[in-house]
């Protein structure tokens, strides 16, 4: 049996920010020196962020097999439900696909026939799966190049989401190409105090994705103007971005939430406030959250 | 050999499709679960090879008909994924370690959970685990708010909470490690 530590009982609420400094301090301490509790306080603080961000889905039951098969027949407005789903969970998203990849012809006999077919097809050319992996890293290097010269060039364009199973790596994005790193997932607006998230920014990476899941009133116009912002402690705004109303509305009603790109050589290691705020109204903010950045070698240029 | 007339592996070979379905749930469910992650860009390919083998045997009368269908479906998942687990483990190399000074103060790899296996950690989460999990999280319940409306001692609730957080630590821990080497490979 694993030797555990008395120190590991606060890690859920270490991972859920609800530690005072008092209690805080010696936990953050005693990680670093223990390897185990360190995995472990990973794997929370990843489990608490996607569990604050996919709030109640994340427990909403499975659709039946039945409704599976037909979305993947047709999916129509009426499964949009299920469309939802499935960006969360892989099983129903498998499942779907091998109805579809059963087609028309959806019988056990016919995955036997696509059995035989991929058998051959791996017969036949073993390096047919390296090209096609190369072209699709080419398409990804094309994007990430374009997003990086509409986006660093002034933030004036949206950006468009990122597909979901698309995750780039610092360290396998070409030099030229825009290295963002893993996106950074604000957390829900929750009662009390929010979390401090805390994001490691890596030597030569250019920028941070931010995807703030935060919504407007309902009463906001469509031409209301509202800016992010992250103010460095002390208050000092480093990077903002004005939208309407209506295109945030349109980047929460496709993705659920909207998607930033903040250039990492504006972020030093500190603390910061990210903010939502109606532009008329910059001090009553409407949603924020604090943050902790964190270069793991080297500052800023 | 004959199955039952209404028994699933008998409407399986008459493809209805119904039981097509079953048996298709049966074979997700196994291959997403954590120790198979790694092999997540395979699962659709491994999904029809392991439907194959199921109609395979069947029509071999390999099954003992006596024996639960559920659990011989689920056997031939997990061969299928170890034979691909082990042709993904030998032509990988072993991840470098990384120096701990270049480590950030909260593990890369959580970061790099995606939402498909956490809510895949939850499913297999006991159900007490999933509602403690639900009030601690998401709707920020303390664990006097918890004992309370338990009727346990705090100690109690902090105890469970802490175990069923372990298990999923080391449900995710098994699913990053193998993706990690799936991708040095």
């Amino acid at each position: 049996m694993r030797e555990q530590h008395p120190i590991q009982m606060e890690l859920a609420a270490y991972a859920a920010g609800r530690l005072d400094e008092s209690m805080r301090r010696p936990v953050a301490q005693h990680l670093t020196q223990c390897e185990e509790c360190r995995a472990m306080a990973g794997s929370l603080n990843a489990l608490a962020e996607h569990l604050r961000a996919g709030g109640e889905e994340l427990f909403a039951p499975h659709p039946s097999s039945e409704e599976l098969r037909d979305f993947s027949k047709k999916a129509t407005a009426a499964s949009e439900p299920i469309a939802s789903h499935l960006e969360i969970c892989a099983t129903c998203d498998l499942e779907v696909e091998a109805w579809s990849r059963m087609g028309e012809k959806a019988t056990a006999a016919a995955s036997a026939e696509n059995v035989a077919a991929l058998r051959r097809r791996e017969k036949s050319g073993r390096g047919t799966r390296a090209l096609l992996a190369a072209a699709a890293g080419v398409m990804l290097g094309i994007g990430l190049g374009y997003l990086a010269r509409e986006r660093l060039a002034g933030f004036s364009a949206r950006i468009p989401a990122l597909p979901a199973r698309v995750e780039p790596s610092v360290e396998q994005a070409p030099r030229e190409l825009l290295r963002i790193g893993p996106q950074l997932l604000l957390p829900r607006p929750l009662r009390g105090e929010p979390t401090r998230l805390t994001y490691a920014i890596r030597p030569q990476q250019d920028g941070v994705i931010m995807a703030c899941p935060a919504a407007l009133p309902e009463a906001s116009p469509s031409g209301a103007r509202f800016r992010f912002e992250l103010l460095r402690e002390g208050g000092e705004r480093v990077w903002s971005q004005e939208m309407t109303a209506s295109d945030i509305r349109d980047h929460r009603e496709q993705t659920g939430v909207v998607t930033l790109l903040v250039r990492a050589d504006l972020l030093r290691s500190g603390l910061y406030e990210f903010k939502l705020v109606d532009v008329d109204r910059p001090d009553e903010p409407l949603y924020h959250t604090p943050l902790e950045f964190s270069r793991l070698s080297g500052e800023a240029p | 050999m004959d199955y039952a007339e209404h028994s699933t592996a008998r409407r399986l070979l008459e493809n209805e499709p119904q039981a097509l379905s079953e048996v298709i749930r049966w074979i997700s469910t196994t291959l997403t679960s954590p120790r198979f992650w790694s092999l997540r860009e395979e699962w659709p390919d491994l999904v029809q090879e392991a439907l194959a083998r199921v109609v395979e045997s069947l029509q071999q009368g390999r099954f003992d008909a006596s024996r639960d269908f559920r659990v011989y479906v689920q056997g031939i998942v997990r061969h299928v994924s170890l034979q691909a687990l082990a042709r993904l483990v030998a032509s990988a190399r072993i991840p470098e370690e990384v120096p701990a000074h270049q480590k950030p103060p909260v593990d890369p790899e959580g970061a790099a959970i995606s939402g498909q296996l956490v809510r895949r950690v939850l499913d297999l989460a006991s159900e007490e685990c999933r509602e403690l999990m639900r009030l601690y999280f998401i709707e920020a319940r303390s664990y006097e708010e918890l004992a309370a409306s338990c009727a346990l001692p705090v100690g109690t609730i902090k105890s469970r909470l802490f175990r069923c957080l372990e298990s999923a630590h080391e449900a995710l821990r098994a699913g990053v490690f193998r993706r990690r080497v799936k991708e040095k490979a």
